[in-house]
């Protein structure tokens, strides 16, 4: 697991409110909303507010990539690395 | 789109002498003819039959006269038959000149969905009294479609994509007099068939018959113009729509109409409104929701529902039981409110007829830099509000609308004011995206304006099923799901009319939602029934303000018009 993954797992457990879940417990690539992790679409609203806050992640209005990029641990990790080359 | 084939629809009745040589005109070029015989006089069956003989004829007679309109329907059922695609429709008095028959094909094999609609230049020939009737057809087409490029619907040398018109034409019970070649115009426009205009030349031949009965035929024109205009009206997000896109495509394919201007018909009354003053425009309003109310049955009962249902929740609300005339004022309401709308983006109406006791509370935010979330209803005009807001320099206002609920009318208010959406955030659906977007603003010390009374249509899962009025009615959990991820105050804001001028209602909901991940979805219905107890309390003081006119407490969807 590579240190920002670690950190966006641990963002996603505070932010969430997610007890009784370790970043162990979740899966890179597992999906994020539906049955892996089984959160919903306001848990993605929050977790959007503080990607943007803390590596201040620009979203396209395109809900097609939002939701891709929203599907797994992976994929977010993947728009945050993205984002930081571009600045 | 099936092969390009052509025929002629040649409506004739007593035109026996003229139509001969309009047929030899077509065959020489090819084209197959349809004649309709309109029941003509015996001289002229004859004539006709004799026509018929020569090859690539097609000959019908109808046994009772049914007017220029129903002979051309006939022509192109008959077309239809005979699988053509196209049908060019021409005068056999002589009337249209034959030799601009290539242009109007060659423009029809390039756009097979488009009517393809002469422009006549007429030469000095022309009766002063059909050149008046033409001009007054310009300005009502004009009206009646929204678009206000110069064009002549009275001409009846066209070509018809046959499929697509007889839709149009078994859509409604079109005119079949003179008044068919308009109409038909103009129920195709409505049905987003895109004309084309050529130019050609109109002769009227001094033997020529032209059956265009004065009194009669202009009567009919009034009446279909009458039936058309209150038609246009209730089109009017359609048609809006509709204009917008092809404007749309205008942009990418080339195209030879110029539809600049294309809101003109608007722009009319607001004219019309700016001159003549609000009760003129009131008066023309009174017979026009009139009818309406009567030719609109479910709004009709979703407006007697709730006010029934309003009288029932408090019964100190009305003087009286609840009827059919409180339900048309109810109406009537819902118009003066539009007008309004429009008005205040004009500038017409002034802080003078707003009173904003607590101005002072949105000012005092906007100084501290704290951002609101402000929940607002279809219940008055919070766009009265939101065009004078835009006056007090230290407010700044978004207004957060779903896509699907606005435009159309919206369109409106931009056509009389650019700056209209200047400050509106649309979206389809609420995303990540649309929180950050909306987070920036608030931290920047903006107002956000919702509205909390309208589900979109596709997110059935954050709606609160909540008592309104003494009923469960749906109410969406998302302006509260934005309140709680902005961590900022909630205010409510009503825009009403009083008998004179506006009223602001501002009140602060909560200085802060928050949610608990476990108990979310309980915690955003106790909120929103909170709201919607707020919203009773205001129903119950404007009752005639609250404009949704479809029922809300029945599981149909929202119409997405009348923002």
């Amino acid at each position: 697991m590579s240190d920002l993954e670690l950190e966006v797992k641990q963002l996603i457990i505070e932010v969430l409110e997610l007890e009784d879940i370790t970043p162990e417990d979740i899966k890179s690539d597992g999906m994020l909303f539906g049955e892996d992790l089984g959160l919903d679409s306001i848990d993605a609203l929050e977790l959007g507010l503080s990607i943007h806050k803390k590596y201040n992640v620009k979203l396209d209005a395109k809900s097609e990539q939002t939701r891709h990029h929203f599907q797994s641990v992976a994929n977010l990790v993947a728009l945050i690395e993205s984002s930081q080359e571009g600045a | 789109m099936s092969e390009f084939k052509l025929c002629a629809v040649i409506p004739t009745y007593n035109h026996g002498a003229t139509v001969a040589a309009t047929v030899d005109c077509l065959l020489a070029d090819g084209i197959h003819c349809i004649i309709i015989d309109d029941a003509s006089n015996e001289i002229t069956q004859l004539q006709l039959i004799t026509v018929a003989e020569q090859q690539e004829v097609t000959l019908k007679r109808l046994n009772d006269n049914q007017g220029k309109g129903g002979a051309v329907m006939a022509g192109l059922k008959v077309a239809q038959t005979l699988g053509f695609s196209h049908a060019l429709q021409i005068d056999a008095d002589g009337q249209h000149d034959a030799a601009d028959i290539p242009n109007f094909i060659q423009q029809a094999i390039a756009h097979p969905d488009a009517l393809i609609c002469g422009q006549p230049i007429y030469d000095e020939s022309v009766p002063l009294g059909r050149k008046i009737a033409r001009n007054i057809t310009h300005f009502w087409v004009g009206v009646e479609t929204l678009t206000f490029s110069p064009f002549d619907a009275m001409c009846g040398f066209r070509v018809y994509p046959v499929k697509l018109t007889i839709e149009v034409l078994d859509s409604a019970n079109i005119g079949r007099r003179m008044d068919f070649d308009i109409e038909v115009l103009v129920r195709s426009l409505w049905h987003n068939i895109r004309l084309i205009p050529i130019k050609t030349k109109v002769i009227y031949p001094e033997n020529g018959t032209s059956h265009f009965n004065y009194l009669k035929d202009n009567v009919l024109i009034f009446l279909m113009h009458s039936k058309l205009f209150f038609g246009m009206v209730w089109r009017l997000p359609k048609i809006l729509r509709l204009t917008h896109r092809s404007k749309k495509q205008q942009q990418t394919h080339w195209s030879n109409i110029s539809e600049r201007g294309s809101l003109l018909g608007i722009k009319i009354l607001l004219w019309l409104y700016r001159w003549l003053g609000r009760h003129v425009i009131l008066l023309f309003l009174y017979p026009i929701i009139a009818y309406f109310y009567l030719s609109n049955k479910k709004s009709r009962a979703a407006s007697k529902l709730y006010l029934q249902r309003l009288d029932d929740f408090d019964s100190t609300v009305f003087k009286q039981k609840p009827n059919g005339w409180l339900s048309y004022q109810h109406f009537l309401s819902f118009a003066r409110s539009a007008l309004d709308k429009v008005s205040s983006w004009m500038g017409i109406l002034n802080h003078g007829q707003v009173i904003f006791e607590k101005s002072h509370v949105l000012k005092g935010l906007a100084k501290q830099g704290q951002g609101a979330m402000i929940v607002t209803a279809h219940l008055g005009a919070i766009e009265v509000s939101r065009a004078l807001a835009n006056d007090i320099d230290e407010v700044t206002m978004n207004a957060l609308m779903f896509t699907e609920h606005a435009g159309k009318f919206n369109q409106v208010l931009k056509e009389v004011n650019p700056h209209f959406d200047d400050d509106a955030i649309f979206v389809n659906e609420l995303g990540p995206d649309t929180a950050i977007l909306i987070k920036d603003k608030i931290e920047q010390g903006e107002m956000l304006v919702i509205s909390g009374d309208r589900t979109p249509v596709n997110a059935s899962a954050n709606i609160a099923s909540v008592d309104f009025l003494g009923h469960k009615a749906d109410f969406p959990h998302g302006p509260f799901i934005l309140a709680s991820l902005m961590s900022c105050p909630v205010y409510l804001m009503f825009c009403v009319k009083e008998k004179k001028g506006y009223r602001i209602e501002l009140e602060l909901f909560d200085e802060g939602i928050k949610l608990s991940r476990k108990t979310r979805r309980e915690n955003l219905d106790a909120v929103v029934q909170r709201y919607v107890h707020r919203l009773e309390y205001y129903c119950a003081l404007y009752p005639l303000q609250w404009f949704n006119f479809f029922d809300i407490w029945g599981n149909s969807a929202p119409n997405s018009d009348n923002g």
